[in-house]
Order: structure tokens, then sequence, then C-alpha cells
């Protein structure tokens, strides 16, 4: 029984793949109905299945392939064109194929599905034709011993194949010379039919001799490669990775043996164990590649009939399909790749009338790239449709409560796009019920992330988007940087670090300012949240980090960067990942490895631990994209502030979410225009107010920032208040804190939002609309209307 | 007769079935996992497999901090969800039990052990303790 068993796995296999190539090749052949070749090749793949359920008394399946064949077969002779219609009817009988397969896959037989419709139009459209052509003997006779037997339909081809040969024949049928090239293909694929023939003729002839040589000759659906590969079973390329990677790690600890030792030969020895173990280990990950056009192959069909169910036009071009990934990458993706392509075809590509309206052609384009980069993959999904409309995706941001009416004028380009990932986004669900299904752009990126890669999006209104999502080749063997905490190694994958600093005694600019628990670096200018390593892993604080450095790895998660301190940065090399032990679960680990000696590494996940201590979630530095949502929730009772200092030693604090640079300004460079200081900045003019001056100390003597005798460069904190970028010139930066609201004190003159007591200091809140207007009142009404303000 | 695997953890003389026990070995590199519970050890590396490590002193709450370094033992278990090393201070031999001497476990025996030993089995001279490693495997999370 368990030869059948193999005949039948072997027999599913083969035709799920072919199912697929079927699936492109009907839309090819919709557009180019005169492609012999991709029709051989469906006719190819029914017969085939056809002939092999007879064998394995799959009734069902042979009734379905009987009728589909049938309908082919007038094709084929050119008594039936390839309509829409007909092509939809072909289409529903490979989905009904599909069904079939999987039921007997899950359960050994064909399930209870009702095909008898399904056969009925392919019936009802073969009908059209046999009546048309009752007189034609030729037709006749092959409809009838189409339907008496499949065994007689394979001389059939046969025949049918060598009247093919001749026309496509340069002598017969001569072409331009310019399509000696296409000719040589077609020739190929028809010798290459004759060659399938004969053992399709056997194997059917004989009935029930061994389905399995009839099945192999179904393989050169990728034609050259089909004899010199083979199937190897998943697992045994799953064992041999993991023996690659013991491999690696014996080598490794070779290396580290060589080198305390003077042996030359054994040292030469363990380099030419080096070079070849390297190459092993390519080879093996090779084997587990796959082209994505595996994944894609099925997106043709796809578009076809989302594009019809959508009432759209589109084109799909693919580029790079040849880009190898790793097989476990490609499922991980899958899903992923196939939501973008139907937000693309949902939400980017217009319907036909509007396209025309705005002078585009008719037919949209959907196009995808995949190409290496790197260690990493680029993926590109891109279509020539209306982009991303701001307003619709503001509107829809306030509306789900992701963003606030205050900060919705501040976010820039960047920022606003961002907001289509954010959980709770999905503005499909409501419009269509196909895109979404539950799905939002946040799971794509979730699930993107969790193997190691980004998206990314790029958005021109009104003429296209694109996704860009960068994943690694393998998620089995990822470079690292290793670092060290408390004596204990740990592992960061690359992926996530940004870059590495090293801090020598604070020489560097303003170091590390830490008060209320929240450190933070000025990295050129971004704050940077900071977390201490040992600290977030529970070793108990002793004071003083090592030899008056810092090291800092930088690390982006989740789209906003945070910086981690560690004792020492080792050194970056290639890990082999294992699955951390039993009975560890929901701590910051990713994986385990083992390192050269022979040691056990953690590897640190970086998103969990940025989590973990909130900088991810909570602290938002505004170069990044912000999570309003969270701001939202805790933006209740406490709030995250910048800390200033006034000339004569008063407290402000600005509100940090507004914050975008902080920036330090030479004097020099002051300018004034119409008696308002500005300097420029960036390519653009900033306006810039004094807060001393527009809100001066009042207890003390009057003192001004400009006293200072020591003053050569400003400190600047540039802001966005109402989509209006403006800088605010304080007198000294002290610290970001992280606030307490639930005691606060009203204001007690204009230009102040609120007093909260800081380090038992009162601390004024600066509102900065009022603020700006007390400084400047036509500022707001200047930059709204920029054309119609008469200003 | 059944055949058990030996070992002591504090004074605590314990015994598991042998046919759950893939081997026993001395190992001296562990890594330890930070923010683990207090009981996983921490993981070692068997031949290219990562283990976790559970201290079984502190598992069985007998009354001290953990093992001591040098001297510690690793029976490894093996099951349909992988290997697992209860740490253990010093291994014994195998030994030939019998059924018939099975008993409920010393009124002695309190807290965490209590319910990890289901039993004793009465040796010439002394009590082997019957641990109940499905407790242990299901419950050292």
């Amino acid at each position: 029984m368990s030869g059948m068993d193999a005949i039948i796995k072997e027999f599913l296999a083969e035709s799920s793949e072919n199912l697929d190539q079927m699936d492109q090749d009907l839309v090819v052949l919709e557009k180019d109905p005169a492609n012999q070749e991709v029709f051989s090749r469906i006719f190819r793949t029914i017969h085939t299945i056809k002939g092999t359920c007879g064998f394995l008394a799959f009734g069902k399946l042979e009734a379905v392939t009987h009728s589909g064949e049938t309908l082919l077969s007038h094709l084929r002779d050119g008594s039936l064109e390839l309509s829409p219609e007909v092509t939809t009817t072909l289409l529903g009988m490979i989905d009904a194929v599909r069904q079939l397969l999987s039921a007997i896959e899950v359960s050994g037989g064909e399930g209870d599905g009702d095909y008898s419709g399904l056969i009925a139009d392919l019936e009802r459209l073969e009908k059209k034709v046999s009546e048309k052509k009752k007189d034609d003997p030729k037709s006749g006779d092959s409809l009838g011993t189409v339907k008496s037997s499949r065994i007689e339909l394979v001389p059939e081809i046969a025949e049918d194949s060598t009247e093919t040969e001749p026309s496509i024949d340069p002598k017969v049928a001569p072409r331009k010379a310019s399509s000696s090239k296409r000719r040589k293909k077609k020739e190929s694929t028809s010798t290459e039919d004759v060659s399938t023939q004969e053992p399709v003729g056997i194997g059917a002839d004989s009935g029930d001799a061994d389905p399995v040589p009839n099945l192999e000759i179904e393989a050169p659906t990728t034609t050259a490669l089909g004899e010199s590969s083979l199937r190897v079973d998943v697992h045994v390329l799953d064992h041999l990775m993991n023996l690659v990677g013991e491999l690696v790690l014996a080598r490794n600890q070779i290396l580290r043996l060589s080198e305390g030792t003077n042996d030359q030969q054994f040292e030469a020895a363990s380099v030419r164990l080096h070079g070849v173990t390297t190459d092993l280990q390519e080879a093996v990950m090779r084997t587990r590649m796959q082209p994505i056009s595996l994944l894609w192959k099925k997106l043709p069909r796809f578009v076809r009939d989302m594009s019809q169910q959508f009432g759209k036009k589109v084109d799909i071009h693919m580029e790079g399909q040849d880009t190898e990934l790793d097989k476990a990458v490609i499922e991980a993706i899958q899903g992923s790749l196939l939501h973008l392509v139907r937000n693309s075809l949902d939400h980017g590509i217009e319907k036909p009338d509007l396209r025309r309206e705005r002078g585009k052609s008719p037919t949209g384009n959907l196009r995808l790239k995949a190409h290496h980069e790197g260690g990493n993959v680029l993926i590109e999904v891109s279509d020539d449709g209306g982009g991303i409309d701001h307003e619709a995706v503001l509107k829809r941001g306030l509306e789900a409560g992701l963003v606030s009416e205050a900060e919705a004028g501040s976010l820039d380009t960047k920022q606003i796009q961002a907001l289509i990932f954010q959980p709770g986004f999905s503005t499909a669900r409501r419009v269509t019920n196909v895109s979404g299904r539950g799905v939002g752009l946040d799971i794509v990126r979730n699930n993107i992330e969790a193997i190691g890669g980004s998206v990314e999006i790029h958005s021109d209104p009104g003429r296209s988007t694109s996704f860009r999502l960068k994943i690694p080749l393998t998620l089995a063997i990822i470079p690292v940087v290793l670092v060290a905490s408390r004596g204990q190694r740990f592992a960061i994958p690359q992926l996530s670090v940004v870059e590495l600093v090293r801090l020598d005694n604070e020489s560097d600019g303003l170091g590390i300012e830490d008060l209320n628990g929240v450190p933070v670096y000025r990295l050129r200018g971004h704050l940077l949240p900071l977390l201490y390593l040992d600290e977030e892993l529970g070793f108990t604080t002793s004071g003083e980090p090592g030899g008056g450095s810092v090291n800092i790895v930088v690390l982006q998660g989740d789209d906003r960067r945070f910086g981690l301190i560690v004792d020492a940065i080792e050194d970056s090399q290639e890990i082999v990942v294992k699955p951390l032990g039993r009975l560890i679960d929901g701590l910051p680990y990713a994986g385990s490895t083992i390192l050269g000696e022979g040691a056990v590494a953690l590897i640190l996940d970086v998103l969990r631990l940025g989590l973990k201590a909130g900088v991810v979630s909570e602290v938002r530095t505004h170069q990044a994209a912000p999570d309003h949502e969270t701001s939202v929730t805790t933006g209740v009772d406490r709030r995250t502030l910048l800390y200033v200092m006034g000339p004569a030693d008063e407290r402000m604090a600005v509100d940090f979410s507004a914050i975008d640079r902080l920036e330090f300004i030479p004097v020099s460079k002051v300018e004034r225009v119409a008696d308002l200081p500005v300097v420029q900045y960036r390519d653009e003019i900033l306006q810039l107010v004094w807060v001393d001056q527009v809100l001066p100390e009042r207890r003390t003597e009057i003192r001004k920032i400009t006293d200072d005798p020591d003053l050569d460069a400003l400190q600047v904190i540039v802001c966005t208040v109402d989509g209006q970028r403006i800088g605010l010139i304080v007198y000294r930066i002290m610290d970001i804190i992280d606030q307490n609201m639930d005691v606060t004190r009203p204001a007690s003159r204009e230009g102040i939002e609120t007093c909260v007591v800081v380090e038992d200091r009162v601390t004024e809140i600066i509102d900065l609309k009022a603020l700006i207007r007390l400084a400047d009142p036509g500022f707001f009404e200047r930059g709204l209307k920029p054309s119609s303000g008469g200003s | 007769m059944l055949q058990y695997c030996t070992f002591w953890v504090g004074e605590l003389f314990i015994g598991i079935e042998v046919s759950r026990v893939q081997e026993v070995l001395s190992h001296s590199s562990i890594t330890p996992v930070p923010l683990a519970p207090v009981h996983v050890k921490g993981l070692i590396n068997l031949r290219g497999h990562i283990v976790t490590a559970i201290d079984m002193g502190i598992r069985l709450d007998v009354g001290r901090a953990g093992l001591a370094g040098g001297d510690m033992m690793h029976v490894i278990l093996n099951d349909d969800q992988g290997l697992l090393s209860l740490v253990v201070d010093r291994a014994g031999d195998v030994v030939e039990v019998d059924q018939e001497t099975h008993e409920g476990p010393p009124e002695t025996l309190q807290g965490e052990a209590r319910r990890l030993i289901r039993g004793a089995f009465k040796l010439e001279g002394r009590l082997l303790l019957d641990l109940d490693v499905d407790y242990v495997v299901a419950l050292s999370g």
C-alpha cells in the first residue's frame, strides 16, 4: 500500500506545481492566443492529471479534467476562440482540480464537493462548438474519441503536434529574420513535445503499468532542468543544513585553537577546513534556495481575477524572477506579498475612467521587482495608481484615533504615509471585502519584521505607490554583532543594528544625559533614548561602566531608534540560529547560538527588549514614525517634556511630541526679516522666537540669553506647530523627562499652558501656539494661506 | 523489576526510570539566561543541541541557594518535546527496584519536594525517592 501512497504523493506534488504554471499560462494565453508553446503545456498538464487519476480511481477528478480537456482540444484545433468566458471557466476548472487534490491530500478521498455545475459549464461551451462544427468530420471524430476513452487521445497529441510543428518550422512558414530567437525557442519546445509524448502514450496505453514515469515526464515545465534535477525531501535538506551548522561551529572551534599554536601544518589544515566549510555552507544553503518566481507565478492569475472583480484593467510586470530566497523565507513572505498586491489593485490603481481623466493609460501597471543587495533581497511592489491620498489617510487616522487633531497638522509626508501601517488603520474593510479580509498593512509589517526584514513605503500622490521589502536571504544563518554585558556574551542581529558609537570620557558633545530614569544621548542632534543592557537583563547595577568609555549599539526597533549600552562590543560574525531551549518563554531573546569555543550565547530580540523597557512604545523620537496610539493613551497622565533652563535659572518645558530636532545655531547666523529673527536652515528660512524675550523672567533682575559672555552658539529647539516649522531659542536644554501630570497648577501668564513641579522647581510648560502668537501674531495666517492670506 | 537511574540532590537520594534518561554527564560550561525563572540554571551545548538545564536544588527547594559550580552533573531527559537537563549534585548507580516496595512519599518531605516526589522505594538501608518526571517537565516553566 505504501507504494500506492508514494505514487499518490508524487502525483499531488507534481500536479500542484503544474497547476500553478497553468494559472499563469492561461492568463498569458488570453493575451496571446497564438502561443502554441503555452498551449501545449496546458493541454499536457490536464491530460496527465486526467490520465493518472483514472488509474488511481479518482472518478470526480477524472470527470472534471475530462470536460476540461475536451474544451481545450477545441481551443487547440481552432474551433473555439479563447474568450474571457472560456478562460474564466477553465480557471474555474483549475480551482476545482486544486480543491479535489487538496481533499485527496488531506483525506485520501475526493471529498463531497459537487462539480456538476462546472462540468455543465464546460460542456455547454463545448457543445456550442460541436453543434457548429457537426459537419466537420475531423472535429466530430476527435470529440467522439475523447468522450469514449482517454487512451485514444494520446495519438491525437502526437498527430497534432506534428501538425503544428511544420507551421513553426521556419522553412514552411518563414518569419521575419528578427524572430529567429523566438523561433529557436519554439523549435526546442516542439522537440520537447515530441520527446515527452511517447512515454505518455506508453503509460496511458498500457493503462495501469506504472504511472510514475508518466508523471516525471511532466517535469519539463522547468524544461532543461528536468533531467539534471531530482526531488529531495525538504527534511533531508533541513537535516543537512543542521549538520553544516554543526560543522561551521566545529570549524570555528578549530580556528580558535589554531590561533594559539605555532604548528604550521595544523594552521594550514585549518585554513583549508575553513575554506571548504564556507563553500559547503554556501552550497547547502543554495539547495534550499528557490527562485521568487515560485511565489510570483501565482500572481498573474490572482491579478486577473482581482482586477476583474474591481472593474480595473491591470498589466503585471515582473523583474528579477530568478532572484533566489531560502525556502523558509519564501513561505514566510507569501501572504504579505499577496496582501501588498491586493492592496495595490484595490487602493492603488484607479478604474479605467478615472485613469483616463487623469491623463493616464486606462490600463494600470503593477510592477514587481526583486534583486539581491548585500545579504538581503529587496522586493518592490509598485503601481502607477493614485498614490497615497494624504487627506484621506489623515482623516482615517483621526477617525481611528491614531492621531490627535493637534498632531495631525504637524505630520510630514513620511509620517502620514507611515500611518497606514498602524494597527487599526485599515480603510479597506469598510470599502470592499476583498482587501482587508481582516488583515491590515500592520500585519504585513509585523510578518516581515518577524523574519528580520523591513517594509518601506514611497508614494508620489496622484502618480505611484511603491512598497519596498528588505528581506534576509535565509533565516538559519545570520550575521550578528557580539556584545558583552557582565562578562556574558549576547548576539544582536546585524539587521537591527544601525551603528556603533563609542564615547570616550564624554568628550563627545553633550554626552549622556541621565535624569529621572530616561537617559538619552544626543546623536547628531537627534535624541536617542538609551537602555543599559545589564539593567534590562536584571543584573544588579554596579556603579561605573568599564574605564570611562561607553559603548552604544544604536538599534532600530519598530521604526524607532534607541541605543543599547553594553560593556563591550566584541566582534561581528555569522552564527547559526538555534531555537531557545525548552521552558524559556516570553523573554527578550530571539534564539540562541553556539559560539566558536562551544559556549552558548543568547540572541537578543531587539524589538521585545525595546518594548519591555518602554523605549519603543513610549518615548517618541519624532524623526521616526510616531506611534500616536500610545502617545494618546499615555498622554492622559504622563507627558514627555523637554526641560530647559532660562538665563535667570528659571525652568520651562516644551512638549516633546512637537519637537523635530535640537540644533546649535551660531549667533552670527541670526538675521532679521521684517523685524523678526530668522535663520537659514536646511534650504529654508526658519523663523525664530527668543523665548526669554517673549516670556521674560519676572522675579529677578532681567537677564537675557545674549547676556551670557561665553555665548557663541544658540540652542534652538526646532518644532512643527500646525504644520509650520519654527525655532525656539532657549538658554540651555537640560533633559528629557517623562513627567507625571497629576499635580499641575494653572498657568499665570499668556504663552504658558500649565505649570508642573519638576525636581522641586515650578516649571512652566510652554503653550507653543500662544507663544508664537505673542511673538508674531501673523505667523499662522501667513503660513496657512501663503497666496491669499493678504499679508 | 524496574531499573532506576539514581542521583543526589542535597541529602535527597532520587531515582528516575532509566527509560526516561538519555545520558548522565558532567558538563562545566553553562550559559545563564537572564530574566528566566530562578530554577532555570541556564543553557548547555550538548553536541550542538541547546538544552535547558533545570536546577533541581532550587526546584526541589532543598534549602540552599542552588548548586555549586564544578561538581554538578546533568541528567539528560529525552522525550517527544526534546531534551532537558536536570542539574543534580552527584550521580549514583542504576539500581533495580521492586515495585512491591513502593510506598507513599515520606512524611518528612516538605513543600515543593512533596509535590515532585510521588513515592519511595525501600532499598537496603535507605529510601530511593521516585521523582515525578512529567510533573517536573510540565511545570518547570
